[in-house]
């Protein structure tokens, strides 16, 4: 326990806290676009302005835990290897488990820190509130639905070069945003995109804070869709990981 | 007397290419080997197998464990090749999450001041030069209160006072009793603390034993000097190999430098500006490594 709290304090400084290009990108980027989309280009009737303030609140949550998984954790696993940080917590007697730990506990409490900064920001510029059962039920579908886009992050970590690296990131989340309905609804896309949309894990998700946020009955169909996610991605990373290490820890390439 | 390190038939392969064909050694308590080789002879990949980083046989032992249990990790503090630079960390935060991770640390305020970096124990690690980087993770190797350390290109892109201040260090190390096994290019640099040297060409050791040893093994020495002689009298010395006329300066290349001096002693009145030469450390080790290559 008490390897895991130093790690999550170092980890909290270098990831967190002196990384403002982190914070900006994971909380106040969604923040911004929350706000840029539902106050200054939301026009037309009160009802129609404020369940739309209410839908893209859900959208940009979702669009937050992506990015922070595929851009943020991603990019730090990349970072720690290609730094030898992993190498050497490996060669130290308590390995590397309290790093994991603590690696994924900054980006859950970062999701619902993202999503709490959402929440409150809607309620001073649109008005919107939930009860506290409503935060509840928001707070565990986010513990759930992140999930799909943390694995997936860390499998595309293992990508050997920064540059292929970045180029995968962004066609993962930028097209995975747009096809599962988070910057615009659905019903613009062509019919084929669509099809493709309402499989995708950040479908499901936003769909899933959609019902929680207009207390709409629960429907399991987005919570099998995100353990199906689950499932593959996790069959994902064995199959990387088996690749991997059959390769064994390179020091150097070249000996 | 219990040894820190046995190798029996050590093999490894990448893929179908043999890095490492068939080592065998031992290295005893308080010993510091100094491991060499040309770049691609398979220094890095030994050390990564000690490590337990890259699978081991069963006939090899590191601190009588297999290589990367936790028990020889508790009592091992490596240092590799390439800097730790993680982004937005300070060096004494580095060093405490090193140091918590042994079963008995050392102090910080030792290790910064044996490290020489007390004043910059605040500064982040991205802010430090390559020879200070270099020193922090030194300092992580030694933090641990290590029995065994492994020194991968310990003072690659440091400066000359850093080097010295780094081989006093070592020195102290060795008369606490620590065990080192050391890679490096520099003969010059090691020859004054290693014990033994192990020399590795193509995956197989082509020597393993002491400097004298491996000085021995080629004895030319070379004199020179002004003289109104011919050069053609100094090619039937005893001894001598070659005769070399570079401007006024004649160089003798002698395999029994004792011989051709004793030869020359009734001559010495007309030779100046006499200079004598052994074969450096470094010419030895090229021949060495020369000589393999061609076989």
């Amino acid at each position: 326990m008490k390897i895991f709290l130093q790690q999550l304090k170092f980890d909290s400084k270098r990831i967190v806290f002196r990384n403002q290009s982190y914070i900006f990108f994971t909380i106040l980027l969604p923040l911004f676009f929350y706000v840029l989309y539902t106050k200054i280009f939301n026009t037309g009737p009160t009802t129609q302005v404020l369940t739309y303030a209410k839908t893209f609140l859900g959208s940009m949550a979702v669009y937050s835990f992506l990015i922070n998984a595929i851009f943020g954790l991603a990019q730090l696993l990349k970072s720690d290897k290609d730094h030898k940080y992993l190498i050497w917590l490996y060669l130290m007697p308590k390995g590397y488990l309290s790093y994991y730990f603590s690696i994924s506990l900054i980006m859950v409490i970062i999701n619902i820190l993202s999503l709490g900064i959402l929440g409150l920001c809607a309620f001073l510029i649109n008005g919107i509130s939930f009860t506290i059962q409503q935060w509840l039920f928001l707070i565990g579908g986010l513990m759930l639905a992140q999930i799909p886009s943390l694995l997936l992050g860390y499998a595309v970590s293992f990508i050997k070069k920064r540059e292929t690296l970045s180029i995968v990131s962004n066609l993962i989340t930028f097209p995975l945003a747009i096809v599962s309905g988070l910057w615009w609804p659905l019903s613009v896309l062509p019919n084929w995109a669509q099809s493709i949309g309402k499989i995708m894990p950040t479908y499901f998700a936003n769909q899933w804070f959609n019902q929680i946020m207009f207390n709409q009955p629960f429907v399991w169909k987005n919570f099998y869709g995100i353990m199906f996610w689950i499932l593959i991605n996790i069959v994902l990373i064995q199959i990387v990981r088996f690749f991997v290490k059959k390769q064994g820890i390179f020091l150097q390439n070249d000996e | 007397m219990k040894k820190v390190i046995e190798v029996q038939n050590l093999y490894f392969n990448y893929g179908t290419k043999k890095v490492l064909k068939g080592l065998n050694f031992i290295v005893n308590p308080g010993e510091i080997i100094g491991l060499l080789g040309s770049n691609g002879a398979g220094k890095t990949t030994l050390l990564s197998i000690l490590l337990g980083l890259l699978p081991a046989n069963k006939t090899t032992w590191v601190l009588e464990k297999s290589p990367g249990s936790k028990r020889a990790k508790e009592k091992i503090g490596s240092m590799l090749q390439g800097d730790l630079i993680l982004g937005k960390v300070k060096v004494s935060e580095m060093l405490k999450e090193t140091a918590i991770r042994y079963p008995n640390p050392q102090s910080l305020t030792k290790i910064l001041n044996q490290i020489n970096l007390v004043s910059e124990s605040n500064k982040y690690l991205s802010e430090l030069s390559g020879g200070q980087l270099r020193r922090v993770m030194l300092g992580m190797a030694l933090i641990g209160n290590p029995d065994l350390l492994f020194l991968d290109e310990p003072t690659l892109e440091m400066d000359v006072k850093s080097r010295q201040d780094f081989w006093k260090l070592i020195q102290q190390m060795k008369l606490s009793g620590k065990t080192i096994l050391l890679s490096s290019h520099y003969l010059n640099e090691i020859e004054n603390v290693v014990d033994r040297i192990f020399i590795l060409q193509n995956g197989n050791f082509i020597f393993q034993g002491t400097f004298p040893e491996l000085q021995s093994l080629n004895h030319e020495t070379q004199l020179s000097f002004k003289t109104k002689l011919s050069p053609q009298f100094f090619k039937n010395l005893p001894g001598v190999k070659n005769v070399e006329l570079d401007h006024d300066l004649i160089k003798l290349i002698s395999q029994d430098g004792d011989q051709t001096l004793n030869a020359l002693k009734n001559n010495l009145s007309q030779l100046k500006q006499i200079t004598i030469e052994r074969q450096s450390l470094d010419n030895i080790f090229i021949e060495l490594t020369k000589k393999e290559s061609v076989k």
